[in-house]
């Protein structure tokens, strides 16, 4: 009996302690990504540990948590309940998004007007615009990244085809003349179709000269002829090849080692830089310059001679109701400092958003990733508007709608604009 | 003093119930009832709603989307449900038989059911993959037809989902089985005797006898199919072309992806509303059908 209670007392002695060292020891601050994929995921863990070793009062824990570019629905939950993460890995396009719906603290809470305009000016502009909404600045910018055009030049070669298309034209018949059928007709491989991996409603509506927001009259401008035009194009690979056809073949694509363009199932297609890194691991036969390239995306002959590519990434912000938010942000500092983005993008292959890193020799790496280092002078950003991922949703919807027939282009991108300009409006008055 | 003793037994009886009344009342009560007042207003899921009345109700009405999800789930609980019921019953009928292996029919018929989701999503995304699925091989080899694109062809994704669904028959085969199985024999038999074939003895005494089960089973199965979500969250996001957006995904989207919580709570009570009177619908027709035993 008597020993039970020395025992309770010894243990509520031990716990209280426990509480204590716990309270003055390090300040932990909890790090929430959604990247679980490799070489990404250990990538972060790797400056997240530079940065414990170099701030031993701060510890940084990272948890992998599930959601997606546009999917944040644990944040939202957790913010609500008041058990925030401090930082949290947001898409870039989505952080004027999340900067309105109140999840995240305005990152001049935490500092001097000069501290940030010190911070400014070390990145990209682009990803800086991304990174404000309403005069504040909510995330720092981590990653960038551009799309380009990959081609097989083996299967190049083997139709007889010298370089890689640089109009649309060109892109049309060379994508004919790879295209391969069997005898009971249905495809072995397709030069091209211009809505797979990055082909996306933006790729296009740039290359064709289109603009999709008017930040003088605040207004989207989907309707855009070019924009309209780009549909257009993309309906006429629906019409040529058979809509069914094609959807048929392309549910068959795998990824990683099953990826098409590495199966040879398709001879072109437009990708991004982090591409590169799979090529090597899945592909390792598969040599740059021999068996495959890339070059820039393809455009209307008038615009061919400007090169054009679109850019996105990620960030890292600090969630509203964050306990330890003043550690939070030395840590953000460093991530999405030069340190953190060296280590990320040199083990990723993705780009970096500090200009100083731009000519960076072991950033740049082998000449195939430094093409892709070199396209971000060309490229363009998604509207940073508090509706992005309504608006891609919104714009995937209406290319779909296209190329299934069930839409003009110009009936498609109107209603683009009817549905989301008011929901924009209401954010802006 | 017997007074006193169903009191205690009543306080007793709240007590051991008052975790089940207490995670009832803030898990389930009081987020339905917020979710109403949520539904009349601008909410983003954090900070103050903003009272704007019925404008999310009417907005509702104008949105192409809210009828295209409505349209697509009523279209594939329309088809669900009654194949399910047919597949489940049919099931349960072959179930019933007096065969020596049949706990292990039975075992095997039920496994499916107990599969998740989104496991069961990713299995059908092959076995209905245009080039490579079992489906389409079935197809070609044995009625020499090319088959569909299923999950990519806006035209039969629905009709996959409903095939998709049809996995879980098992959990409804049970059900009906216990209820054949309680179908009292002396029926049967004395039916038999007065020369009754089988399919009189199905239509005439098994089915009103089994009806009640029946009744459950398509208000459960039309709750379900309201609500599908996962499989369709898994297999198509929505796509293509919008043709696999059910109702639940749409509101989803809404709720944690374009920051809508209010828009979305009113999607809720609007499905809430139209499942309510589907419900009632069939609970006054039943009085036609169902057959309770002890009854009028």
């Amino acid at each position: 009996m008597f020993g039970k209670k020395i025992l309770v007392m010894l243990l509520s002695v031990l716990l209280v302690l426990g509480s204590l060292t716990l309270a003055f020891g390090k300040t932990t601050v909890t790090f929430w990504s959604s990247h679980s994929g490799e070489p990404d995921r250990t990538s972060i863990q790797r400056i997240v540990d530079e940065f414990n070793k170099q701030n031993p009062d701060i510890e940084v824990k990272v948890t992998i948590v599930p959601g997606s570019e546009t999917d944040v629905s644990k944040l939202l939950t957790a913010v609500a309940g008041g058990v925030a993460p401090d930082v949290y890995l947001v898409d870039r396009f989505t952080a004027a998004q999340r900067a309105v719906a109140g999840v995240l603290e305005p990152l001049n809470n935490f500092a001097t007007a000069d501290e940030i305009a010190k911070l400014k000016a070390q990145y990209i502009d682009f990803a800086w615009d991304e990174a404000s909404w309403d005069g504040k600045v909510w995330v720092l910018p981590f990653d960038t990244d551009t799309r380009a055009l990959y081609y097989r030049r083996d299967q190049f070669r083997e139709v007889g085809l010298s370089g890689p298309p640089k109009t649309i034209a060109e892109l049309d018949t060379y994508a004919e003349k790879l295209t391969k059928k069997d005898p009971s007709g249905r495809f072995l491989r397709i030069g091209f179709v211009p809505w797979l991996s990055q082909g996306w409603h933006y790729t296009w509506g740039w290359a064709f000269g289109g603009e999709f927001y008017n930040p003088k009259t605040k207004k989207l401008t989907i309707t855009d002829p070019n924009i309209v035009k780009s549909f257009e194009w993309q309906k006429s690979y629906a019409d040529k090849y058979g809509i069914a056809a094609i959807q048929s073949f392309s549910s068959a694509f795998g990824s990683e080692a099953q990826d098409p363009f590495i199966m040879g199932m398709i001879s072109m297609k437009v990708d991004g830089d982090w591409t590169l890194s799979g090529l090597t691991k899945f592909a390792p036969k598969l040599k740059w310059g021999v068996d495959y390239g890339a070059t820039y995306i393809p455009r209307p002959a008038e615009l061919a001679k400007k090169p054009i590519t679109w850019a996105g990434g990620w960030s890292l912000g600090i969630p509203k109701g964050a306990k330890n938010a003043k550690a939070a942000f030395e840590f953000i500092k460093f991530a999405c400092g030069p340190v953190g983005q060296k280590i990320y993008t040199v083990d990723t292959l993705h780009l970096p958003t500090i200009k100083a890193l731009l000519n960076d020799k072991d950033v740049r790496g082998e000449r195939r990733h430094a093409f892709f280092v070199d396209l971000v002078k060309y490229a363009k950003n998604r509207p940073p508007l508090p509706v992005g991922a309504l608006l891609w949703d919104e714009l995937t919807a209406a290319r779909d709608a296209v190329i299934n027939g069930q839409k003009t282009p110009l009936k498609a991108c109107q209603d683009v604009e009817a549905r989301v300009q008011p929901e924009l409006d209401k954010y802006l008055k | 003093m017997r007074a006193s003793t169903a009191r205690r037994n009543t306080i007793y009886g709240l007590l051991f119930a008052l975790p089940w009344i207490i995670g009832f009342l803030a898990f389930t009560a009081y987020p339905i009832l917020a979710s109403l007042y949520y539904s009349f207003t601008e909410f983003v899921g954090i900070g103050t709603p903003k009272w704007i009345g019925g404008e999310n109700y009417y907005n509702l009405f104008h949105d192409e989307l809210f009828w295209t999800s409505l349209y697509n789930t009523v279209y594939y609980v329309s088809l669900a449900v009654p194949i399910g019921f047919v597949i489940g019953l049919g099931l349960a009928l072959l179930l019933n038989s007096n065969l020596k292996e049949v706990g292990i029919y039975r075992t095997l018929v039920y496994l499916p059911y107990v599969l998740p989701a989104v496991a069961v999503s990713f299995i059908w995304l092959w076995m209905l993959n245009p080039y490579y699925g079992l489906v389409n091989l079935f197809l070609s080899t044995v009625f020499k037809v090319q088959g569909p694109g299923w999950f990519s062809d806006p035209k039969w994704a629905k009709p996959a989902f409903v095939m998709l669904a049809q996995w879980g028959a098992g959990g409804s085969a049970v059900i009906f089985l216990s209820a054949i199985k309680d179908v009292p024999r002396e029926m049967l038999e004395s039916a038999e005797i007065d020369g009754a074939g089988w399919w009189t003895k199905f239509s005439k005494i098994i089915i009103p006898m089994i009806s009640p089960v029946i009744l459950y089973h398509i208000i459960t199965a039309l709750f379900g199919g309201f609500q599908i979500f996962t499989t369709a969250y898994i297999a198509t996001n929505g796509g293509p072309a919008n043709s696999t957006l059910f109702y639940v995904l749409y509101l989803y989207r809404n709720a944690f992806q374009y920051n809508k919580m209010g828009y979305a709570s009113s999607m809720a009570w609007m499905l809430f509303i139209l499942v309510l009177i589907i419900t009632l619908i069939i609970f006054r027709t039943s009085a036609r059908w169902v057959f309770y035993q002890g009854g009028e």
